[in-house]
């Protein structure tokens, strides 16, 4: 009898969720917004691999002494740079260090706050506690501060770049989880998954966690953004990957000294951080709408 | 004209009335546009209220009724909503014909509206007093403090005592909150109070006292109430006429009298029999079969009710009842009336 | 109200002792410590030594921290190892003007998107409001830094109307502000439309409609007056992000405040002027989210009488 139970509900829960990817993907798609954040991240993508495959490091830093401060031209797009680079091939190279730093920081920020979150959220009591209160004091530090701090003490390097803003993520996903598994424990089917005697861990991670999981991808989708922005920012500031990476804020740095006469260094760069920080407000904002049970339209 | 009205404009729209009559509702017809579906809530509704009666608009949920407490106040949501066609007569006014603030200058002042949920109808971040004090400093003329005093006198008039002015209405229970709006309501003595479910979401207890101290103070006033409501037990104790609203149309209408004794629809009837009788407990509740038709799926000709009418004939699918009245006051829309000898069988009163 | 404001206030004293420890032990586990840049050639061991014994180095982390709280308790945070001047002093000389700017930022954000957030609600589905979301998009996506180097380089360099620095006039103003504030009028506008969108499907404002309040009036005592809590939040997460000096902003304007000050000293290894850097912005931050909290109050009746019931029931316990 409980067997068939299980069958049918999973059944049933199988099928929801297959009709739910539809409508959130049929709704992705009606939003223009989302789409075109999408596209242009999908973009940002091809053109990583297109670096991987095509653009050799040799080939980035190689210096040419005669072609120093092109303007944008035919033969270099976004012209060269003080050392004759072109900044075409160099600004898609750095590609590869901005999409690390968005999903990479949001990555561990998401992995360690959910579990932190999940885990305060479900047992409550002291555990909730001390989580949350590590969680206030790691949010009552300034993100580019506790960046700056951390990759001061890692060494400036792309690994320690994703740590400092992933961490800088954490404080955030902790709340978000917590609150989402708040909502979710007074549910039913929590209830009764306990009371056929699961694990609490595998209540966590089977019943729990999927059902808040739609404002955790919206808020890690978001939360993309402000990566990709605070980790540019610390790279200009010189915490960051460390020049010669042609990494995108570290490019725009170098560009400072150059700015009256060749512009450009400093335009196509930052361009670029904007076009990827904007697609992923886009596709979050779009995945809101989207995953939001309430325009059930 | 008993209107005194310096503003020229609003003059030249008065209509004459008989004078008696404050509200009169013609042909009121609003849909409600929601993604190209057409949302037909009302579909030609006309009553009138005379000064210091009461009528009851009775009906299911979805019914159309509050859309036309709201279209009344010209205050249906746009969008979605449009007024399609009709006219709405309140105190000579032609409420569908006016500016803004002219619209303004009507509502709160001569005709005023209580709402279905008290836990929502009030401004969770002003206290009691300064809200029904903001209706008062709108449409008179007075000072802030005169305001807050006469806000004070409202309450104590709806039986809460005037000091509770400064409290926020999340100090305040359920019940003492409608009386709260029942307060912001009357608080500049409206010639016509719209009650939308006044009761509807309050304990039983609670409801008889709210529903006593409304009718009390509109003796006190002769303020005219329209009284929308599904309960037809409120509708007895606190109206004059009675108008049933089915899918938007009214389908039955008269004196209290007309509505309750001699019934003639046979969906007010139905309504009756889904009434539970204390004094006879072992006969059976006979509801009416089926649910009310999909509002955006409406026949095109025909009686909305006839698929969940046991009396229907073919005759009920082809033709659209049209208002036929059977005295002076009393009015059905019945198609099967046109055959002389039918009759329904009535209720079972005690 | 004034209990729970004290309570607040001492609750923040352990967070900062832990901010405190952390930031202090991350800047030691740096490597690299202020005496290896003082180290010369001819020093001998020894020298080396008594110059570490002379920074306390020679003692266990924990123990060094145990001295500098000690001195923090006594307002001294040390002297900077690179200039020799007091960190205190150093730090308030430079933050009335990282405080002009980030107050004059958030001023004229707030005026620009609280209006533009307000028109965007009322107008939402428009072109109009969907134009001005795809600007404030645009405006969170855009890097500040980046921002203010495309305004230095077109209202400076090239049409010369502004200065590129702090000269202490008025006008060394403007482009900062604007760089800084771009992004945060762009995310308060954000706030502002979706919070009075929220409140717009109130009941509460149909009962102010029937009574004959006009739309305006609506908008801005009804729908307003129960939007200002995630918009406060807002406003004051920017001001406290800017407070601790926008370093980037300040690096692009070569803007003496206290921003720029911190992202030198960390990269001097100027652990002192780091650290107390680092300690009094956060102190700073902290202070600006606790004033939110209570500004939480001063808008909601609601929260006032949470915070009255909560401080009655500390009393009894």
């Amino acid at each position: 009898m409980s067997k068939k139970n299980t069958t049918a509900s999973r059944l049933s829960s199988q099928y929801q969720k297959e009709n739910r990817t539809a409508m959130v993907w049929k709704r992705l798609k009606a939003n223009r917004g989302a789409f075109l954040g999408l596209i242009i991240l999908c973009i940002m993508f091809l053109l990583m691999i297109y670096s991987f495959i095509f653009i050799s490091y040799d080939e980035i830093s190689a210096i040419d002494s005669k072609n120093t401060f092109q303007d944008p031209s035919w033969e270099h797009p976004f012209g060269t740079d003080e050392m004759g680079r072109d900044m075409l091939k160099r600004t898609i190279y750095g590609s590869r260090y901005s999409l690390a730093v968005a999903f990479g920081a949001v990555g561990i920020g998401m992995i360690i706050g959910t579990f932190l979150g999940c885990i305060a959220g479900y047992y409550g009591g002291w555990v909730d506690n001390l989580i949350m209160r590590a969680s206030d004091v790691l949010s009552s530090l300034p993100g580019t501060l506790l960046g700056m701090v951390i990759v001061t003490i890692l060494g400036a390097k792309l690994i320690n770049l994703i740590i400092a803003v992933g961490v800088s993520c954490i404080a955030g996903f902790i709340r978000m989880a917590r609150a989402s598994v708040l909502t979710v424990k007074a549910n039913e089917y929590v209830e009764s998954a306990r009371a056929i005697g699961m694990s609490e861990f595998r209540i966590i991670f089977t019943q729990v966690l999927p059902n808040s999981l739609s404002p955790l991808i919206v808020t890690a989708t978001a939360r993309m953004a402000t990566a990709v922005l605070s980790a540019a920012g610390l790279s200009f500031l010189g915490f960051g990957v460390p020049v010669p990476n042609p990494e995108w804020g570290a490019l725009i740095s170098g560009s400072r000294n150059y700015l009256r006469f060749a512009p450009h260094l400093c335009y196509f760069p930052g361009l670029f951080i904007m076009l990827m920080a904007f697609s992923c407000a886009l596709l979050g904002d779009g995945l809101r709408d989207a995953l939001d049970p309430k325009l059930n339209k | 004209m008993s209107m005194k009205n310096e503003n020229a404009v609003v003059e030249q729209q008065v209509t004459e009335l008989d004078d008696d009559v404050v509200l009169d509702v013609k042909d009121l017809v609003v849909q409600y546009v929601v993604k190209k579906q057409v949302v037909e809530a009302v579909n030609g509704i006309s009553f009138s209220l005379k000064k210091g009666k009461a009528i009851g608009l009775v009906g299911e949920t979805g019914a159309g009724k509050t859309t036309t407490a709201l279209a009344i106040m010209n205050l249906v949501p746009d969008p979605p909503g449009i007024i399609k066609s009709g006219t709405i007569n309140v105190c000579g006014h032609d409420m569908l014909n006016l500016e803004p603030s002219q619209l303004e200058k009507i509502r709160g002042k001569d005709i005023s509206m209580i709402f279905q949920d008290p836990m929502t109808s009030l401004n969770p971040v002003m206290t009691v007093g300064e809200q029904i004090a903001e209706s008062v400093r709108l449409h008179e003329n007075v000072n802030k403090q005169q305001a807050i005093q006469r806000a004070m006198e409202m309450l104590e008039l709806v039986g809460i005592p005037g000091e509770r002015a400064i409290d926020y209405p999340h100090q305040f229970s359920g019940g003492m909150k409608q009386r709260v709006v029942i307060a912001i309501a009357l608080a500049c003595n409206p010639r016509i109070l719209i009650a939308d479910e006044p009761t509807t979401a309050l304990d039983v207890t609670i409801q008889a006292q709210v529903l006593s101290m409304m009718n009390d103070l509109k003796e006190k006033f002769n303020t005219a109430l329209l009284m929308i409501t599904h309960d037809l037990g409120v509708v007895a104790k606190m109206c004059d006429d009675v108008a049933v609203v089915y899918a938007g149309r009214v389908i039955e209408s008269g004196t209290l009298e007309d509505v309750f004794n001699q019934t003639m629809h046979p969906y007010t009837e139905g309504l009756f029999n889904s009434l539970p009788n204390i004094g006879k407990r072992d006969t059976e509740l006979k509801p009416i079969p089926g649910l009310m038709p999909d509002p955006t799926k409406l026949p095109k000709v025909g009686c909305a009710f006839a698929d969940r009418c046991r009396y229907a004939t073919d005759i009920c699918r082809e033709k659209t009842p049209e208002p036929r009245f059977v005295s002076d006051t009393h009015m059905i829309a019945c198609v099967r009336y046109d055959e002389p000898d039918f009759s329904i069988e009535g209720w079972q009163n005690e | 109200m004034l209990r729970y404001s004290v309570v607040r206030i001492l609750l923040l004293i352990p967070i900062l002792l832990c901010v405190t420890f952390i930031v202090y032990a991350l800047m030691d586990l740096a490597p690299g410590t202020v005496v290896d840049s003082m180290i010369t050639e001819d020093m001998t061991t020894e020298d080396i030594e008594l110059l570490r014994a002379e920074y306390n180095l020679d003692k266990p982390m924990i123990v060094r921290y145990g001295y500098y709280i000690w001195d923090l308790f006594h307002g001294d945070l040390g002297k900077s190892q690179v200039t020799g001047l007091s960190v205190f002093d150093q730090f308030f000389a430079r933050f009335p003007n990282t405080l002009k700017l980030s107050v004059f930022s958030i001023i004229v954000a707030t005026v620009i998107a609280i209006p533009l957030g307000i028109f965007n609600a009322k107008h939402a589905g428009t072109i109009w409001d969907n134009l001005t979301t795809a600007l404030t998009m645009i405006g969170l996506a855009m890097p500040s830094f980046w921002l203010g180097l495309l305004l230095l380089i077109w209202f400076s360099h090239n049409l010369k109307i502004f200065p590129a620095g702090y000269d202490g006039t008025w006008k060394c103003f403007i482009l900062p502000v604007f760089a800084g504030g771009f992004s945060m009028s762009a995310s308060i506008t954000r706030q502002t439309r979706s919070a009075i969108l929220d409140v717009s499907r109130q009941d509460f404002l149909r009962t102010a409609r029937a009574k004959g309040v006009p739309e305006r009036q609506v908008t801005l005592r009804h729908e307003l007056g129960n939007a200002w809590i995630p918009i406060i939040t807002q406003i004051g997460m920017m001001l406290g992000i800017t407070l601790s000096g926008s370093a980037v902003i300040e690096a692009v304007y070569s803007w003496p405040g206290v921003g720029y000050m911190m992202v030198e000293a960390i990269g001097r290894r100027d652990t002192n002027l780091a650290c107390g850097c680092v300690i009094l912005t956060a102190t700073m931050y902290t202070l600006v989210l606790l004033l939110v909290d209570l500004i939480y109050a001063a808008v909601d009746p609601r929260i006032r009488s949470a915070y009255a019931r909560k401080s009655k029931r500390r009393v009894k316990a």
